[in-house]
């Protein structure tokens, strides 16, 4: 038997016993028939400060709580089995730990021999505001930061602008401070007496605050002076938070757009191989990314973020394979006929996606890894998400690596004389074929790569690589075929240009189309893109 | 020698087939299965072929209809829409089938409609569509915008608060339409225009930066929801940048219209869980009957060695394929006989028991009444029921919110004059 579940056990019955532990009977007292007496509970509790409850009454809310033998447990995920009878293993309430028999298996209760505390719909709202109250005075400034904005919205009520107050005056953090004022100029404006409502209104218009404009804008008095003035001030903000979204969605957008491209940029605008499984190349870097997820079992509940790292080198290496045994098979054969080549590879594209829907099936999904979860706020209503700034890096380390590759080492110099001279490279004692082979696979990777960052955004299906390669096609082009620098601006710009189409006037769809429609006359008055060629590339 | 022996045995063959083939064609009835089973959509619809088989064996093993055991013909429209034309041809004037259960997509269920009604035949579809049609040889197994729709818009009024509306869709006729009835619902309850949002992205749409920052500021006062017929691929990317740009269910709740557990069973849940989907039928019913389909399906799914074996799910479609199936068996038997008229005679108004619940067909437009089911989603891609309509929803053919002066279309198809 071993001894620590048995000390679990004893400590577990010790609560019961002695009731040493006021909280457990709190919780109890919310298993009630009474809804008087639960939503008595749930106040103390609300006041009582007491952090350890807040996870309890979260799973309090989502109904995860259970009296078992007059002594209330947290259930774990249900377990079923193949008669589909469910069974709630329990663990113990603030530790979360899973509860063990004396014999060291699992509690498995029945679902039906086991009552589950939880609240009403109706009381579902209130829960939140006591788990909110209680994060008033959590140590974690987010956390805190988090409740005081929520409290802004909730009911008015004296205790909490009291609270409120105490946090603007003492609360060390500024950010949480100026939140704090905000809730309670929000609460106030709600109270009904018309002299705190006139404080609120100053209050808002000074802090600008975003959130106040529905508030201010249903008032009886929305159009008298003071009520306008703090509209106006709220308008000049929200402009500024909308253009900078624009500019981060934009950049990020671009940074995709870019990564996308870059790997085309070298096999089409280099070589001038017109490949249409380079989408497909893509996709294989983002199944490599889901196979290592797979492999280093990496769940949300049970996070292995290496897989993640270990990931990046693989993706590539994989398409970059897969590009070498493309290029050896097909396109070496087809260097001098560039529509055989895009009929050819077109077929490849499409054998590779049916294979891998027979292997893996649609829609796939990528858990990000913990650290690429969730955003920085870098001031009110702008923030910037992690996996976001994450593409930009990796698009900006490979734009740095690929130009560095071409001009600083003897590989990249003889692959600029290949693709500048061929049979005088050849002349020179250049191998051209390994040369070919190897700019091949260094684009196919480069999409890989692509492939691998695009799980951080959205789900990974066969065919997705279809949905970007005309996008790629279109950068490079409009970039000026075999020029870095071109696929670079032109990606970030028509990153940029899409982002403010879709944010100012016209929806996603129209969006789409107008950035077509302007590359289409783009392309109709500088036909070789923004950096064309010149000398004797140009003849080509 | 071996040649000679060979023609011989190859006209034995041949008369051998010749006899059983007579022999089948007087013993059993044949019924069509028109699901895409490659392309796009056969992540969906292969599920539903699957359903429909095992629906067809429950019916053989109780007796099959009138006498006769029920032979499935099944064709691969593979996500093409005109050939879902050709193939519906091919099942009713080849094959002979006496009724066709097929179609996801409302434009291949479009597709075949002039045959079916052209050949006088019967089609039972399966899914939740936009709803204004009524042809007299199909009958709608799915929701009509009423039974799914506007309930769960009702819900976000009642039980959540809500006075904003994000109304956010694939482009294309389903979130077209529905947003279009959704429109007229919220404006007929006192929900001011500019407390509604229309949007719309492309199919397989990956980047909702801009349209979560706007679902942001729309809801900046935690009153707002998004009501989404966001429809396959984008879902992923849409749920991930809600939570990344630090939206959460109970700032701004979503309500899906077109993710069930089949498309959750593959999927990152994560983000997803704790928001809302409305539909008539949840694997997580908790009735005897409804545990009794979930495990007949696993069963015959690890019985027969298909993809995902027993951890396959059940889901809305998947019941409505399979009751569609119970139904006409039991009407069929009801009138003594295939023929469509007289099938169809015996479907208006006829209840029927379903895993779901007791259910029953329109006594005229061939529609299904359905209860409404509002759920959570959960961490397992289950969904935990949170409200439930009180008895069945009457279904709607077209729209009462979108013809208002109460003049609806005539029915078309039907026997021929």
């Amino acid at each position: 038997m071993n001894w620590v579940n048995y000390l679990k056990l004893l400590l577990l019955a010790g609560a019961v016993s002695v009731q040493a532990d006021p909280a457990m009977e709190q919780l109890k007292k919310l298993g009630s028939s009474d809804k008087d007496v639960r939503a008595a509970t749930l106040q103390e509790i609300a006041n009582s400060g007491d952090q350890r409850m807040i996870p309890v009454l979260s799973d309090y809310r989502l109904g995860s709580l259970f009296l078992y033998e007059d002594n209330v447990v947290l259930g774990l995920d249900i377990y079923t089995n193949d008669d589909l009878d469910e069974f709630v293993p329990i663990a113990e309430l603030f530790s979360r730990e899973p509860l063990l028999k004396p014999d060291g298996s699992a509690y498995l209760i029945p679902i039906e021999e086991i009552e589950c505390i939880e609240p009403s719909r109706k009381e579902r709202k209130s829960v939140l505001e006591a788990i909110t109250l209680l994060e008033l005075s959590a140590p974690d400034n987010e956390q805190r930061l988090e409740a005081v904005r929520k409290t802004g919205l909730g009911e008015f009520s004296p205790i909490l602008i009291s609270k409120l107050r105490n946090l603007s005056e003492s609360d060390p953090k500024r950010g949480i401070r100026r939140a704090a004022d905000e809730s309670s100029a929000l609460l106030q404006l709600r109270s009904g007496d018309p002299s705190e409502q006139a404080v609120a209104i100053e209050m808002l218009g000074k802090l600008r605050s975003v959130r106040s404009r529905s508030f201010l804008e249903n008032l009886d008095n929305a159009d008298a002076p003071a009520v306008q003035k703090a509209l106006k001030r709220i308008t000049a903000k929200e402009r500024q938070i909308s253009t900078f979204n624009i500019l981060n969605s934009g950049i990020s957008t671009g940074s995709v757009l870019v990564l996308m491209a870059l790997g085309l940029a070298v096999t089409f605008g280099m070589m001038g191989i017109i490949n249409m499984a380079h989408g497909e190349m893509m996709m294989i870097g983002a199944y490599t990314t889901y196979c290592m997820q797979q492999l280093f079992r990496h769940t949300p509940d049970d996070p292995h973020n290496m897989f993640f790292i270990i990931a990046l080198p693989m993706a590539f290496l994989v398409s970059a394979l897969f590009g070498g045994l493309i290029e050896w098979t097909v396109v070496r054969r087809l260097y001098k006929r560039p529509l055989e080549s895009l009929l050819a590879t077109y077929g490849v594209g499409l054998i590779l996606i049916q294979t891998t829907r027979l292997i893996f099936g649609d829609n796939r999904s990528c858990n990000t890894p913990t650290w690429l979860q969730g955003g920085v706020e870098i001031a009110e209503g702008m923030s910037l998400s992690f996996n976001r700034i994450f593409i930009f890096i990796l698009c900006a380390v490979c734009v740095g690596g690929v130009v560095a590759l071409m001009r600083y080492t003897t590989l990249g110099l003889k692959m600029r004389a290949v693709i500048q001279n061929r049979d005088m490279a050849a002349s020179m004692g250049i191998n051209t074929r390994m040369t070919d082979s190897f700019t091949f696979m260094l684009g196919s990777g480069l999409a890989g790569v692509a492939g691998y960052a695009l799980t951080t955004i959205g789900g990974i299906t066969p065919d997705m690589g279809q949905n970007y390669i005309v996008d790629s096609f279109l950068v490079v082009v409009t970039g000026g075929v075999g020029n870095l620098a071109g696929v670079v601006c032109s990606g970030m710009g028509l990153g940029l240009l899409n982002k403010f189409l879709e944010g100012t006037l016209f929806g996603a769809v129209w969006a789409k189309i107008i950035v077509l429609m302007v590359v289409i006359a783009f392309i109709q008055y500088k036909p070789s893109g923004l950096f064309a060629a010149k000398g004797r590339l140009a003849d080509d | 020698m071996i040649r000679e022996n060979f023609l011989k045995t190859a006209t034995a063959v041949a008369a051998l087939c010749t006899v059983t083939g007579a022999v089948q064609a007087e013993e059993t009835i044949k019924v069509g299965v028109l699901h895409s089973l490659s392309g796009t959509m056969a992540i969906s619809e292969t599920s539903l072929k699957d359903v429909v088989l095992m629906a067809v064996d429950e019916v053989n093993a109780a007796g099959g209809v009138n006498g006769k055991q029920l032979e499935a013909v099944v064709v691969d429209p593979a996500s093409d829409w005109p050939l879902f034309n050709e193939k519906a041809k091919e099942l009713i004037t080849k094959e002979n089938v006496a009724v066709t259960f097929g179609c996801w997509t409302s434009v291949s269920r479009k597709s075949c409609l002039p045959v079916f009604e052209e050949y006088n035949a019967l089609l039972f579809y399966p899914v939740q569509y936009e709803g204004e049609e009524q042809s007299l040889n199909v009958f709608y197994t799915g929701a009509t915008p009423n039974q799914q729709l506007i309930p769960a818009a009702k819900y976000m009024m009642d039980e959540m608060g809500c006075t904003k509306f994000y109304l956010l869709g694939t482009d294309y006729v389903f979130p077209r339409t529905a947003n279009k009835v959704l429109k007229a619902y919220l404006k007929s309850v006192g929900v001011p225009d500019e407390n509604i949002i229309e949007e719309y992205t492309p199919f397989h749409h990956q980047d909702y930066q801009t349209i979560v920052a706007n679902i942001k500021k729309f809801g900046a006062a935690g009153d707002a929801c998004v009501l989404s017929t966001i429809n396959g691929d984008s879902n992923v990317p849409f749920y991930k940048e809600f939570a990344n740009q630090g939206l959460t269910s109970e700032l701004c709740p979503i309500m899906a219209f077109s993710v069930a557990e089949d498309e959750l069973r593959a999927m990152d849940v994560q983000p997803l869980v704790g928001h809302l989907a409305a539909w008539n039928y949840f694997q997580s019913i908790k009735t005897p009957e409804n545990k009794a389909f979930v495990k007949a399906f696993k069963t015959y799914c690890a019985d027969n060695n298909l993809p995902g074996g027993k951890d396959r799910v059940t889901d809305d479609p998947i019941e409505a394929a399979y009751f569609g199936v119970k139904a006409w068996a039991k009407a069929a038997n009801a009138a003594g006989s295939v023929d469509v008229d007289a099938v169809r005679e015996e479907l208006n108004g006829m209840e029927f028991d379903s895993p779901g619940g007791k259910k029953k067909f329109d006594a005229v437009n061939q529609h299904t009444y359905k209860p409404v089911l509002v759920g959570e989603i959960l961490k397992n891609g289950q969904f935990k029921i949170v409200w439930e309509s009180e008895g069945l929803v009457k279904p709607d053919s077209y729209s009462t919110l979108l013809h208002t002066d109460g003049n609806f279309p005539a029915p078309t198809g039907g026997p021929k004059k």
